[in-house]
């Protein structure tokens, strides 16, 4: 299931048939949970999309999900549906990192911006997380001299001070550079640095 | 420029009025030296006793030396005094001994501030008269010894000392400790200029028939004096009466200086003192009722804010509660309806032909809509059935509890509360609490409409008897009543007269009383007011 779904849940039945009624009509997929145990039990990390929550549900509430769901370190956006004037529970939501709230009875169009918006988030989150995977995969390949080169590289020093600190020509230098580029698949020094910042390396600026 | 007395540096403002007090002292002497006995300084009454006590009261102990000095200054000056320095020179010395003793005394008593109660007023005056009577002993003594003063003659002056003293004290001292509040009194005065005025004429008038009158050099009219003296005190308090005594004291000294008609020293004294007396301890009286009766105002006003307050409180959290409780219920079903409908929106436009899920959809939708109006249905059963516990009740007994518990409220409102309960009444099958919160319903109300006319026709009667097999109880005002367009929707919910009202009383009253087999009319009061008929079936016990 790594197509973008919206999670329901809510104690009430008819009121999650008939959200994930609408929401599947208007083109985004969903599936519903009676409880937030039920959602919990059957949990994939690789799940993407939103959750999309009631904050007064017998058992484990909203908002207990919510810091459920930061102690495992699961990271889908949380909106939460609030009933009308619940304004304390729903400050409390929104401290606690839920990405919007919707108001029972709920707006369509309403719901389904917050909606579509809780999933960009994901993806975006999910995109920088691979790409962050793939740098490190990549940077795992270098040569230890080809690494010393990347950080000096990364704080700005010059070839000849890449020389001087390493203790080799500035002719060799060029030879690792080149080398740890085609490896990091960069083509320019801003690609090197950006690299070196996604990988959490020090750099300059 | 300064001066070290030895204990503590005396500053400008200080010396200068210690300059104006030993002046005041001299003046004052001065004024008052009328009929002194052998030039030994015994007039018919001593301000400057008042002056100095007040002074050392105010300003404390390191004021002596000052005293003894003032003293020293008035002999020789007002009494020429120079033959016998020595003598002179220790009777100042004892007299403002005396007084330091006298007020040290009076501080530890805690009377040195404003006379707050009859009491403290009481323990001035003993505390006062005991030490003038010592301080005049050892003066006569002083005197007597030096054998300026023949003892033939002791017996008659000691008491005009005595009396002298304690009567300038008497008027002079609570005075100059007031003093501190003359800005208020000014102000007081200001509001109340007429009166003032009206009673300080009554005081000269008193005072011209107590000498002009008076045809002979005997004091036979002075009883009017005390008339003045006690409107002022009941009206003005303990400031206003001690002022009348001042200036009623000034009349007879003024008076006095005529020869002709100079009274006997110790009957102008005892008078001059019995005034004194009555107007300080009337006045503190006055003062210390007034002052109780502000106390009971205030925690009165306190007391209704806070009821006030409270029910307002009551109110807002019940009404609170029961809204959150509705939108929570009301919540599900129509998020769910609005969302089918949404739902069939899209799917009756979106496509040329009918969607099969449409119908379904609009079937829940329907489902949702009846399931709101259930959590209607549902709330109002549970008010309709909340019918409460049915007992056997004495409407006669909660008659006379609720009388009594609207007892004080009554007598605020200045309204008479007329009970006529049939002794033989049957008890009647209802839920007691009910019955109660009804009654104190209606009693409140009838209070509110009294109010609205003049005290004197403020009736409310409370009637139970048994009319056709039912109890039948009439709580009746005298109020203005109530308008037609009023009194025919009456019993509807928000249906209020009242600019802080609910207009929920009436509403819920006959709900409760129909909940029991009960009913709740209106008529026209024979009072002129509001008539509520509360009838109630018979308890049949054995049914």
């Amino acid at each position: 299931m790594s197509d973008p779904t919206v999670f329901i849940v809510d104690d009430d039945a008819p009121v999650r048939d008939a959200l994930s009624l609408l929401i599947s009509l208007k083109g985004l997929r969903a599936a519903v949970f009676a409880s937030a145990d039920d959602f919990l039990k059957v949990y994939d990390p690789a799940w993407r999309g939103c959750l999309l929550t009631d904050l007064q549900m017998p058992g484990i509430g909203g908002l207990e999900l919510q810091s459920i769901l930061q102690q495992r370190n699961i990271q889908l956006p949380v909106v939460v549906l609030t009933a009308h004037g619940d304004v304390l529970n729903t400050r409390m939501a929104l401290k606690n990192g839920a990405v919007d709230f919707l108001e029972k009875p709920v707006d369509d169009d309403v719901l389904v911006d917050v909606l579509q918006n809780a999933i960009r988030i994901d993806a975006e989150r999910h995109q920088s997380q691979t790409e962050q995977r793939h740098i490190a995969a990549r940077i795992e390949r270098l040569t230890p001299r080809e690494r010393d080169v990347l950080e000096l590289l990364a704080q700005g020093s010059q070839h000849r001070e890449i020389a001087e600190r390493l203790l080799i020509s500035p002719r060799t230098v060029e030879v690792y550079k080149a080398r740890m580029m085609e490896k990091l698949q960069c083509r320019t020094l801003a690609d090197v640095i950006r690299v070196a910042a996604a990988a959490d390396l020090p750099t300059r600026g | 420029m300064t001066v070290n007395t030895g204990y503590q540096r005396w500053n400008r403002r200080e010396l200068a009025a210690a300059v104006a007090y030993v002046a005041a002292f001299v003046v004052l002497d001065w004024t008052s030296y009328v009929q002194p006995v052998l030039k030994l300084g015994i007039t018919p009454w001593n301000p400057q006793a008042g002056l100095t006590l007040a002074v050392l009261l105010l300003f404390g102990a390191r004021w002596l030396p000052i005293t003894a000095l003032a003293v020293l200054v008035s002999e020789v000056l007002v009494r020429h005094e120079s033959s016998a320095s020595g003598l002179v020179l220790g009777y100042a010395i004892w007299v403002a001994a005396g007084y330091g003793g006298l007020a040290t005394v009076l501080r530890r008593r805690g009377l040195d501030t404003a006379l707050r109660d009859s009491h403290s007023a009481v323990e001035f005056a003993g505390i006062t008269a005991a030490g003038t009577l010592v301080i005049a002993a050892g003066y006569g003594a002083l005197f007597v010894a030096a054998g300026l003063l023949a003892r033939a003659h002791s017996p008659n002056s000691l008491p005009s000392l005595w009396i002298g003293d304690f009567t300038g004290i008497l008027t002079l001292t609570p005075l100059l400790i007031y003093g501190q509040q003359w800005r208020t009194a000014v102000q007081v005065l200001r509001s109340r200029s007429w009166e003032a005025a009206a009673q300080f004429t009554a005081l000269l008038l008193t005072l011209w028939i107590a000498f002009g009158l008076s045809a002979t050099d005997q004091l036979h009219l002075f009883y009017p004096l005390f008339v003045p003296v006690i409107w002022i005190a009941l009206r003005w308090g303990v400031v206003g009466s001690i002022l009348s005594t001042l200036i009623i004291q000034v009349g007879l000294i003024v008076g006095a200086q005529e020869e002709s008609h100079a009274p006997p020293l110790l009957d102008l004294q005892f008078l001059m003192l019995t005034l004194s007396l009555t107007a300080l301890l009337l006045g503190v009286v006055v003062t210390e009722r007034a002052a109780a009766a502000t106390d009971r105002q205030r925690a009165e006003a306190r007391l209704r804010e806070r009821d006030t307050a409270l029910a307002r409180a009551m109110r807002f959290a019940v009404a609170g509660e029961l809204a959150s409780a509705l939108a929570h219920e009301l919540n599900q079903p129509i998020t769910a309806l609005v969302s089918y409908l949404r739902a069939s929106e899209i799917l009756a436009t979106s496509s040329a032909r009918v969607d099969e899920r449409l119908e379904g959809t609009l079937k829940k939708a329907v489902q949702e809509a009846i399931r709101a109006s259930d959590v209607l249905r549902r709330l109002r059963n549970f008010y309709q059935g909340n019918a409460g516990k049915h007992r056997p009740v004495n409407v006669g007994n909660l008659c006379e509890a609720a009388s009594v518990s609207f007892r004080d409220r009554l007598q605020r409102a200045d309204a008479r509360l007329v009970r006529r309960v049939d002794a033989s009444l049957p008890d009647v099958s209802a839920d007691t609490t009910h019955i109660e919160i009804v009654l104190h319903n209606l009693l409140s109300n009838a209070i509110d409409a009294v109010a609205q006319v003049p005290a004197a026709g403020r009736v409310i009667e409370v009637e139970a008897r048994l009319v056709g097999g039912e109890v039948t109880l009439r709580v009746e005002d005298s109020g203005p009543g109530l308008a037609p367009e009023i009194a025919e929707r009456l019993f509807e919910p928000f249906m209020t007269s009242k600019p802080d009202g609910m207009g929920l009383g009436l509403a819920i009253s006959r709900s409760l009383i129909r909940a029991g087999g009960g009913e709740l009319s209106f008529e026209k009061s024979r009072h002129g007011g509001a008539a509520f008929i509360i009838r109630l079936p018979v308890e049949r016990l054995h049914e």
